[in-house]
């Protein structure tokens, strides 16, 4: 579900707000990411690493950005929602319908009509010492976002 | 053998002063070390914990990545994540930051009429860590009569 719509808050301009739901399949044991888009095309891909929870290996800190370019900034990068998975948790991950945890404003009014957005999976490895990784994962999903904007208030 | 002894002290000092400075010059910080002062990354990092930084410029920011960072007119740096970054052709570039333990982002931190941070206010970005060591800092800094 994807709607676009203007809205404002702290920086008291009018920029995009875009809404995104999606679900999460992740095997993080097995290296396997699996974005699925609601009512799009699966997308399936294995990541071939060792067993990420080593013995020095506290937690992983995981997160769903969106990327996207827009005329006013070439680079952009919003995350959508985090998860911090801690040694002993469940590594496999079996979220549907989640609604992003972050507000998704643009910079400006870039959502419309922007053709290709592209959510993530990645997640920084937090060790019990030592250094601090960031890995994405290898599944991604384009979501492309509506040439208009939805006028309805609801979300 | 007094004077041997002095000599010495004197080495040891002199090399932990070449080995932090040449540490500053590598990393490109000017704090490559620097000590968790709040709990606000927990349970990543823990008050006391200690942050090795790298500060290179051509690195980007990008989110996910754990900076540390100054608000204007204000010392104490502080230990987020980024989350948002908005970046123009030319390079510069406006991000947000979170604390993994905050409900909000820090917005609220920042100056007034500050809504972004820019590489400016960035100490440097958290490669590496080590538990519990900077304890040290933070009981000489809460009880003074300690140092």
């Amino acid at each position: 579900l994807r709607k676009n719509v203007e809205d404002f808050t702290g920086p008291r301009e009018r920029s995009d707000l875009g809404f995104i739901t999606f679900d999460i399949t992740a095997d993080i044991l097995n290296e396997k990411t699996r974005l699925c888009k609601y009512n799009m095309v699966f997308f399936l891909t294995h990541l071939h690493l060792q067993s990420i929870f080593d013995w020095n290996v506290k937690q992983l800190f995981l997160y769903l950005s969106a990327e996207y370019s827009t005329k006013n900034n070439a680079l952009n990068q919003v995350v959508l929602w985090d998860k911090i998975m801690l040694r002993g948790d469940n590594p496999r991950l079996f979220l549907k319908d989640m609604k992003s945890k972050y507000f998704f404003f643009d910079d400006g009014n870039g959502l419309k009509g922007n053709r290709n957005i592209t959510l993530t999976l990645s997640w920084n490895v937090v060790p019990n010492a030592g250094i601090l990784p960031l890995v994405t994962g290898s599944g991604h999903v384009s979501v492309p976002f509506p040439d208009t904007y939805e006028t309805t208030k609801s979300y | 053998q007094l004077y041997y002894q002095v000599l010495n002290f004197g080495m040891i000092v002199s090399s932990a002063l070449m080995i932090w400075k040449g540490l500053m010059v590598v990393t490109g910080s000017e704090s490559p070390i620097v000590v968790v002062l709040s709990g606000s990354m927990e349970p990543a990092f823990h008050r006391g914990d200690l942050l090795f930084l790298t500060n290179r410029i051509e690195d980007p920011i990008r989110v996910g990545e754990i900076v540390v960072f100054r608000i204007e007119g204000r010392e104490i740096p502080i230990v987020h994540r980024v989350l948002k970054i908005h970046e123009k052709p030319n390079g510069d570039i406006k991000f947000l930051t979170k604390g993994d333990n905050n409900a909000v982002d820090d917005r609220g931190l920042y100056k007034r009429g500050q809504h972004w941070l820019e590489k400016k206010d960035v100490v440097g970005r958290a490669r590496g860590f080590v538990p519990y060591i900077g304890i040290v800092t933070i009981l000489m800094n809460d009880y003074p009569k300690f140092k």
